[in-house]
């Protein structure tokens, strides 16, 4: 028989506003039993941060409990004073936030930190509670347990500040963790530490878990029960195998089907244009980002960080060439750098034909309507205070002369196009919701009908519905235009859909570059291998993401002191026509350990 | 038919369409009343300082329009000043010099200091360094201690005060300026705009200044009422409008003397400064609390 141990019976979480109240969260129901994982899933404004806040009493105040309860072995949390609440935060109830860096105070060691939630829940020496502290680093298998305790947020990485945080929050061994979005800010490979330390660490205590995520991969990862939540309603109930497996909801269903699943795309995507052997549209060779540190008095350059290092690749018309690496491994940097938005160190970059290496921004101005960026986030990349019409319309205006009605004409055909409404162009970008705004961006991006289109992380930031929906637009408007595209991703089983090659990078520099097919299914560099075995799959029967990495890796760090030159690299071809390639790993270049 | 179909439907739509813009404008008075409230007592004000020549009930300069230095009362609302002329007029036109006073100095001190902010802000490197040290050099010096050299060069007078108020406040302007250009220059959306071969004038003036005038907006609020004091400073230290100029501060400066006598004479200047200075400041504070956009986004 379970013992379960927190019970939410018909939860109803509303946000006052002049007109009354609009619930956000409506009958919420479930119970946790001891040292199970329950997973909360759902797409943003579903109300399942909503929920897990109020399980601590830490609702904002615009949000008011309009009925339920919350019992923890027997007590109502919601009818609790704030000290009665301050003893359970923590003490019986942990939490852990999705951006580890906000969530620890930049001004404190991580010692002082950690002692101080030790010495609030415990009645103990100073001393002991630094001992514990030193433990339970130690417990969350971060290597040098006793020099962490001085160091600050900002000297560690993110991986490490979760690490800290999980540290923090099972001190006091909590009979419940609540994880918002624990991994979400993180790179798959570090994503995967995390999650099997979470696991590894709740067997040894006995925690039970509350996962907040959006990621179907983590919830059949972690989860042993899994409540799906869709606008505050909780739609479905089960366990991990019942809700992946058979889902009975018809959202369930439309919510697992949108999530992209690595090695379900069947048949490759074709080539619709030319074949190969014509002159690829673009060309880089040898291209080197870096850029200076200054530091010192004299804000003298003491050292460089080396972004991009002798990278090579080219992109034909009408085709998708998808950058792929962790954060940080410079595939930003080559987008921009491509744009010559960032100036380059050396390199050539072929444009139709041209050089356009390191050409001023005057010089580039009438290239750029056929090189256009799509951002990450669309909300930042649209001005506030234009209207979306005005902001579609305007490279027409900059590089074409047409006169204001036919303008309008071509952007409503372009808002037509993208799956919007004429009335929509009169509208500010905050009016619309985020896949809205990636289909404006989209819109603004084709306006002078360019060549090319690179793609900074541009689903990156949209719920996996929505994701699907942008990518299908994006892959018929390349058949239709027979457009090129950069796409520039973290996510490899986005860029399985999409992509036609793919290109591995990790430290500034191509590991693998070959068809998407062969990349993603016969990886032969070890980095490319290590970053596909890091992707949660969302089939919860598979095998489980193994123990190994537990230990966090050495840091390698991009940074070199002026003058260090890079060895040449080796190319190792995989196949006879050279199309698929390995970085030689006895020649790689690798980063400085990080002390 | 389809079109003679259409046709009423779209006058009836056209008709719904002009009453809901109706009813969110009236929405919107009600939702900004404070705001809407000092909004017409600024017009009001304006109108009435505009035509005061016309219908106060005395001239402003008429020495002995009543007996000398009486408090308040029927004939003389605000009473009379040391030559018998009727502070009620005198105030109402004074009221005029304030306002133009302010609003001359702020748009010298917006137009140089948003220009020195954006220039200085979007392009960087040693135009920044050279435009936004000359302004430290400025900035070191107290505002009014700048306008007093520049009075004392120029000569005093109202015209000179004002040039001299508009001067010395550029710094303030082009740092906050400067500052707003700053974070906006970050956004991705100017990067967006240069990555679609926008030229500079067009990502200063169409992307950035529209970004970047709500804070200055707000900012030259709260200025005039700065410079509404500085000039009212100068004046009563004889370095703005000369006797017999109606301005408040000189009639502040004139009645000190007789402050034992007719405090009234002391006080309605006064207060008519610290009014109008308030108003400025509350109007101020509810436009930026209006052109905040995010603050908009949160409560709808």
């Amino acid at each position: 028989m379970k013992q379960s141990i927190l019970t939410v019976e018909k939860l109803r979480i509303g946000f006052k506003s002049k007109t009354g109240i609009n619930t956000a969260v409506h009958e919420l129901s479930f119970e946790l039993n001891a040292g199970e994982t329950l997973a909360i899933v759902g797409e943003s404004g579903s109300g399942k941060s909503i929920s897990s806040l109020a399980l601590l009493g830490l609702l904002p105040k615009s949000a008011t409990i309009e009925s339920g309860s919350v019992h923890l072995h027997g007590q109502d949390i919601l009818k609790m004073k704030e000290s009665e609440l301050r003893r359970i935060r923590g003490g019986k109830i942990a939490m852990i936030f999705q951006e580890p860096m906000t969530a620890l105070t930049p001004v404190l060691s991580i010692g002082e930190q950690l002692i101080e939630g030790i010495l609030c829940h415990q009645m103990i020496s100073k001393q002991q509670a630094y001992k514990t502290a030193v433990e339970m680093l130690r417990v969350a298998r971060i290597p040098e347990a006793e020099k962490r305790m001085q160091q600050f947020p900002h000297q560690l990485s993110g991986g490490m500040r979760q690490r800290v945080m999980i540290a923090m929050a099972l001190a006091c061994r909590p009979q419940i963790l609540v994880a918002d979005e624990p991994t979400t800010a993180l790179d798959v490979t570090v994503q995967a530490q995390i999650l099997s330390l979470m696991r590894t660490l709740q067997q040894e205590f006995g925690t039970a878990i509350i996962l907040v995520t959006h990621d179907m991969g983590v919830v059949a990862e972690m989860a042993d029960r899994v409540l799906v939540m869709c606008q505050g309603r909780q739609i479905e109930k089960g366990t991990v195998l019942q809700v992946l497996k058979t889902p009975q909801a018809a959202y369930t269903q439309k919510l697992l089907g949108a999530v992209p699943v690595m090695g379900n795309v069947k048949d490759s995507r074709q080539l619709i244009s030319a074949s190969m052997s014509a002159r690829p549209l673009l060309e880089i060779n040898d291209l080197s980002v870096r850029f200076d540190i200054r530091e010192g008095l004299l804000s003298r350059v003491k050292s460089r960080v080396h972004a991009v290092e002798q990278v090579s690749f080219s992109i034909a018309k009408g085709e998708t060439l998808a950058l792929v690496g962790e954060s940080g491994s410079g595939k930003s940097t080559i987008g921009r750098a491509i744009l010559n938005l960032i100036p380059i160190e050396t390199g050539a970059v072929r444009f139709k034909g041209r050089d356009i290496t390191g050409w001023s921004n005057r010089l580039m101005r009438p290239l750029r309507n056929d090189m256009q960026m799509i951002f990450q986030d669309p909300m930042a990349s649209l001005n506030p205070r234009k209207k979306v019409g005005k902001l579609v319309a305007e490279p027409m205006q900059i590089h074409t002369r047409c006169s204001k009605a036919e303008r309008y004409q071509k952007t409503l055909k372009l808002f037509e196009r993208v799956g919007l409404s004429e009335q929509d162009m009169q509208r500010y970008p905050h009016q619309f919701s985020g896949g809205q705004r990636q289909r404006i961006c989209i819109a603004r991006a084709l306006a002078t009908d360019p060549d090319i289109i690179v793609a900074d992380e541009c689903v990156s930031a949209l719920d996996v519905s929505v994701q699907a929906q942008i990518i299908e637009l994006m892959k018929s408007l390349q058949d239709e235009r027979c457009l090129s595209y950069l796409f520039i991703s973290h996510d490899l089983a986005v860029v399985e859909q999409i992509s036609h090659r793919v290109a591995v990078m990790n430290m500034g520099q191509i590991v693998e570059l070959g068809d998407t097919q062969s990349v993603l299914h016969m990886p032969q560099h070890v980095y490319t291998q290590k970053l596909i075995a890091a992707v949660p799959s969302i089939d919860p029967e598979q095998t489980k993401l193994t123990q190994k990495g537990l230990i966090q890796e050495e840091l390698l760090s991009p940074i070199k002191p002026i003058g260090y030159k890079p060895t040449t690299s080796v190319i190792k071809k995989i196949n006879s026509s050279g199309s698929h390639w390995i970085l030689d790993q006895s020649h790689q270049y690798r980063g400085n350990i990080v002390k | 038919m389809a079109n003679e179909l259409h046709k009423p439907q779209n006058t009836n739509s056209y008709f719904w369409a002009t009453l809901g813009v109706l009813h969110s404008t009236i929405k919107w008075l009600v939702k900004r009343r404070f705001l809407f409230f000092l909004g017409l007592l600024t017009s009001i004000l304006v109108a009435l300082s505009l035509s005061a020549n016309h219908w106060v009930p005395f001239d402003p300069e008429q020495m002995a329009a009543g007996p000398r230095l009486k408090p308040p009362s029927s004939s003389h609302w605000f009473g009379t000043d040391e030559f018998g002329r009727d502070i009620f007029s005198r105030i109402m036109v004074g009221m005029r010099l304030t306002l133009q006073v302010g609003f001359v100095s702020v748009c010298i001190s917006l137009s140089i200091g948003m220009t020195v902010g954006l220039i200085a802000g979007y392009f960087g490197g040693w135009l920044e360094r050279l435009l936004m040290r000359a302004m430290d050099v400025l900035f070191s010096f107290t505002e009014i201690l700048i306008a007093l050299a520049l009075v004392a060069v120029l000569g005093p007078s109202l015209e000179n005060a004002m040039i001299a108020i508009g001067i010395a406040a550029v710094p303030f302007y082009a740092r906050v300026c400067y500052g707003a250009v700053l974070v906006e220059r970050n956004k991705p959306y100017t990067e967006a705009a240069i990555s679609i071969g926008a030229s500079h004038a067009r990502i200063i003036f169409y992307h950035l200044l529209p970004n970047v005038l709500p804070i200055m907006i707000v900012v030259s609020t709260i200025g005039l009422s700065n410079a509404i004091l500085a000039a009212s400073g100068l004046s009563y230290l004889g370095l703005g409008a000369q006797p017999p100029s109606p301005e408040w501060g000189a009639m502040l400066a004139a009645s000190k003397n007789y402050f034992q006598r007719a405090p009234s004479l002391l006080f309605i200047p006064g207060l008519s400064i610290m009014t109008i200075v308030l108003i400025f400041n509350l109007l101020g504070d509810q436009l930026r609390q209006m052109l905040d956009y995010n603050d908009q986004g949160k409560h709808s």
